[in-house]
């Protein structure tokens, strides 16, 4: 398990240890080398982050790979960013659009590096969600406790390609144990995906944070023009000063804004035939993870 | 994508697969609804994205008696979007009870029961952004609520059933980038269409024609059309194309334009409460979805059977703002601002009473001796209101004592007589203005009389209160301000039979194979509730058979 120093690379783990098939070892990629690959049956490249990070773990694994003439199965995990801003329906064989942002061209070199390496599988990801995720379950339950995001109106309309983390082991796990999936490229996200509206509602309800607030377009520039530059620069310093958390409350970023407006729809159907995906159902997704949530701020 | 028709060449011919006339809560949900489809789908609107005084124009015409009715100009717009850019959004679905067949209420029940509809009620509640399809209490609140009359145990009414209001929505600020996006459909702006023409054998619509006010004009031929363009205006282009049926299209029985209801709407009474202040609550209450809900006093589906009488609700209303007597500042400030207030709430607020200098000062004097309680009103106006986005839906005033009046609103029967016609005069595009007789009858008066009567009854029987009210003037106070505005119902009604209809179960107008209606205009009684949740229910309903008609003719 590559650079899985984070929680979704956790529960992957948990449910790789919990399998019957592996004995995941979590490690660096600066610290890779032929040496540590011996005895590997498979690799989660879990690197993610920042652009940096993605390209770093990408430059470092496949060469050796490649040198190692090695057929271990490697799963990369992706992102459906590299889709960019595109207002339809896509498959793994849609072209990105040419909007992309150094995050999304960073996934696409990793992409590109990856499948010079047959054996690899790439899992472009959408919006991880469920216990202990950071991006789309933490941040999004403190905004909604603060009242910050709700029903958006127009703006939450875009499609919520959500993905539970429970659904995103088992397509690792199928990855890397099915024969046939090497050198193919799948999208990862709930069939039926809600629009962000229903996603923030059903999240809020389950978090107890009723009544569900409606946020209009004003209210939404404020935050995402105004509030998110110095409320980002808060949470820079404060990591720079290695404290738990911020002060002040996390940012929304324009890029969010702009997400929840998009009409981005993945064809998933790949996913379910090849690695047998059933998704988790939306209800039972974030009662978890309303409930972890509620759990972490409780020992907190 | 969104095209004005200014912009096309005079004489230009346009061909779709479904053309919709109107963009308003029925025309924009029908085409939503079909976004993506693959149908090809125009959608008409007569004004641009912004009212325009000249297009607004074109809705005036005549009224019989302008103290029961108001201008046909007013409490509608003539703009994408519709009605629905001033419309309060109050929501709350049909009874089944207003489906049936009612001895007691002539001209009533439906070809369809409301199981018809109730598939396309929850998407219709989210469309109009009301939240979860749940309308009695114990559907939408897990806490418990303060009652709305503490002890109250209705024999005859119910207080479980309660109202939920949209944010207003306006569909078209709301869907409009949606229709925008849509490959499919093509929304037309200053497209005034001014007459459906049929083929020979007037069974079938070739084409319709819309004009600009600047004085260019397209035809638009379509497989199927579907005019949803409101209950005023649908009986007017129907009445107006009268080149093959000379009645006018689904006149042949005389049925296009009558059966026009509105709702009975008043404040009647003094309701004194004999419970502390906290045993009674008249506001709203907020459910889990974030929507403004507010309970009601209804009258029960066996209430209405067992005195042969219509549907009818009231709320716990604040008393009549015009008289300075309720010493209550908020009130007095409603009423010395109220020409800043649109008309279509200014009618409510003053009655159209004439108002002494005396009357005026004691006003003045109440909102000087409660300067508070009308600063923090008007704090409360701001922030809810004004600035929210979802909008306190009224003014709600809590009285320092018990003290409260009646706000009914209840169903008309529908009446022949009661009628929407075409006038001799024109609007500036030669189609024929209309004229209102809107009309009520003495079963109208009887509903609101008996169900006061039997409220006041149960209040007192219980021991919870007194109300106060003259049976002498209920028809006067039932008329103060002239039929609810807004709601024009019942002038292309459905039913099976087209010499008592205009169009069959499905909207489809009788004898035009590909003509069908989307609007209160086709619903055959009126309800208690307000009309646009149905609408909306209905178009969704209309795209359903859109799809499958399409499908079949392809």
């Amino acid at each position: 398990m590559l650079d899985a120093d984070h929680a979704i690379g956790a529960r992957v783990i948990a449910a790789l240890r919990s399998s019957d098939w592996a004995v995941p070892i979590a490690s660096r990629s600066s610290q890779l080398s032929s040496e540590s690959l011996r005895g590997v049956d498979g690799i989660v490249n879990c690197a993610g982050g920042t652009a940096a990070s993605i390209l770093a773990c990408a430059r470092a694994v496949f060469p050796l790979l490649r040198r190692a003439t090695s057929d271990v199965r490697i799963v990369q995990l992706s992102s459906i960013t590299l889709y960019g801003s595109a207002n339809r329906e896509v498959n793994e064989s849609s072209e990105s659009s040419a909007d992309l942002g150094a995050y999304a061209a960073a996934h696409i070199e990793a992409e590109r590096l990856a499948s010079h390496y047959p054996p690899s599988v790439i899992l472009r990801l959408g919006c991880e969600y469920g216990p202990a995720c950071l991006q789309w379950s933490e941040r999004v339950a403190g905004w909604l406790i603060a009242r910050r995001v709700g029903n958006l109106g127009a703006a939450g309309e875009g499609r919520c390609n959500l993905l539970y983390v429970d659904d995103l082991a088992a397509a690792v796990i199928g990855a890397l144990t099915l024969p046939h999936v090497g050198g193919q490229v799948f999208n990862l996200a709930m069939s039926s995906p809600p629009t962000w509206n229903e996603y923030f509602e059903g999240y809020a309800r389950v978090l107890g944070a009723a009544p569900v607030a409606r946020i209009g377009r004003h209210r939404l520039t404020l935050e995402s023009k105004l509030m998110a530059p110095p409320l980002k620069a808060l949470e820079i310093i404060a990591r720079r000063l290695h404290l738990a958390q911020s002060p002040a409350p996390l940012p929304i970023p324009p890029s969010v804004i702009k997400l929840c407006r998009q009409q981005l729809r993945l064809d998933v159907g790949k996913a379910e035939a090849a690695l047998g995906m059933q998704w988790t159902a939306l209800e039972q997704g974030l009662r978890n993870a309303a409930a972890a949530f509620q759990s972490s701020r409780h020992f907190a | 994508m969104i095209l004005d028709m200014k912009d096309l060449p005079d004489g230009h011919v346009l061909s779709s697969e479904l053309c919709i006339i109107g963009a308003g809560a029925a025309g924009i949900t029908l085409a939503m609804d079909l976004a993506n489809s693959g149908m090809d789908v125009l959608l008409l609107e007569s004004g641009g994205m912004r009212s325009e005084k000249n297009t607004q124009a074109l809705y005036e015409g005549d009224v019989a008696d302008l103290r029961l009715h108001s201008p046909p100009d007013r409490y509608r717009q003539r703009r994408f979007g519709g009605t629905t850019t001033i419309w309060g959004g109050r929501c709350m679905p049909f009874d089944a009870i207003d489906f049936e067949h009612r001895d007691f209420m002539p001209n009533s029940g439906w070809p369809i029961d409301r199981a018809a509809l109730a598939p396309f009620y929850p998407h219709a509640n989210r469309i109009c952004e009301a939240g979860d399809f749940a309308y009695t209490v114990g559907e939408t609140f897990t806490r418990p609520l303060r009652p709305m009359i503490e002890g109250f145990t209705g024999v005859n009414f119910t207080t479980d059933t309660l109202e939920r209001f949209s944010c207003p929505t306006d569909f078209g600020a709301r869907y409009g980038r949606e229709l925008r996006a849509a490959p499919n459909i093509r929304v037309l702006l200053h497209a005034n269409v001014t007459a459906l023409r049929l083929n020979s054998e007037g069974n079938h619509v070739d084409s319709v024609v819309a004009r600009t006010l600047t004085g260019r004009t397209t035809t638009v031929r379509a497989q199927q059309f579907v005019l949803a363009a409101g209950g005023l205006e649908v009986a007017r282009l129907l009445l107006a194309s009268r080149d093959v049926q000379s009645a006018g299209i689904g006149n042949q029985n005389d049925m296009v334009g009558r059966y026009y209801m509105c709702h009975l709407a008043g404040t009647v009474g003094a309701l004194s409460i004999n419970r502390p202040l906290g045993a009674v609550w008249n506001g709203y209450d907020v459910s889990d979805d974030g929507i403004y809900c507010r309970r009601r006093i209804a009258l029960t589906p066996s209430a209405q059977h067992q005195n042969g009488i219509g549907n009818f609700i009231a709320r716990l209303h604040h008393p009549r703002i015009t008289d300075p007597n309720h010493g209550n500042a908020i009130l007095s400030l409603l009423y010395l601002v109220k020409n800043v207030i649109p008309y279509e709430y200014r009618k409510r607020l003053h009655g159209g009473e004439r108002t002494t200098v005396a009357m005026w000062l004691k006003h003045v004097r109440n909102v000087v001796s409660g300067p508070f309680d009308a600063f923090g009103f008007a704090w409360h106006m701001l922030k809810d209101r004004k600035l929210a986005n979802r909008k306190f839906p009224s003014i709600i005033i809590k009285p320092k004592t018990n003290l409260y009046s009646l706000d009914f609103h209840a169903e008309q029967q529908p009446n022949p007589a009661s009628r929407i016609t075409v006038d001799r005069e024109f609007d500036a595009l030669g189609v024929p203005r209309i004229h209102i007789d809107w009309r009520y009858t003495p079963l109208d008066l009887h509903t609101v009389s008996r169900s006061i009567q039997m409220l006041a009854q149960e209040l007192r029987a219980g021991g919870l209160g007194e109300l106060v009210y003259d049976p002498a003037t209920l028809e006067s106070e039932m008329t103060r301000y002239g039929a609810y505005g807004g709601h024009h119902i019942g002038t292309a009604r459905m039913g099976n039979d087209p010499r008592t209809s205009v169009v069959d179960a499905n909207c489809r107008v009788h004898g035009v194979e590909n003509l069908h209606i989307a609007s209160a205009a086709v619903f055959p009684t009126s309800s208690q509730a307000n009309p646009t949740l149905t609408v909306v229910a209905f178009s969704l309903r209309l795209a359903q058979r859109m799809k499958v008609l399409i499908q079949a003719s392809s």
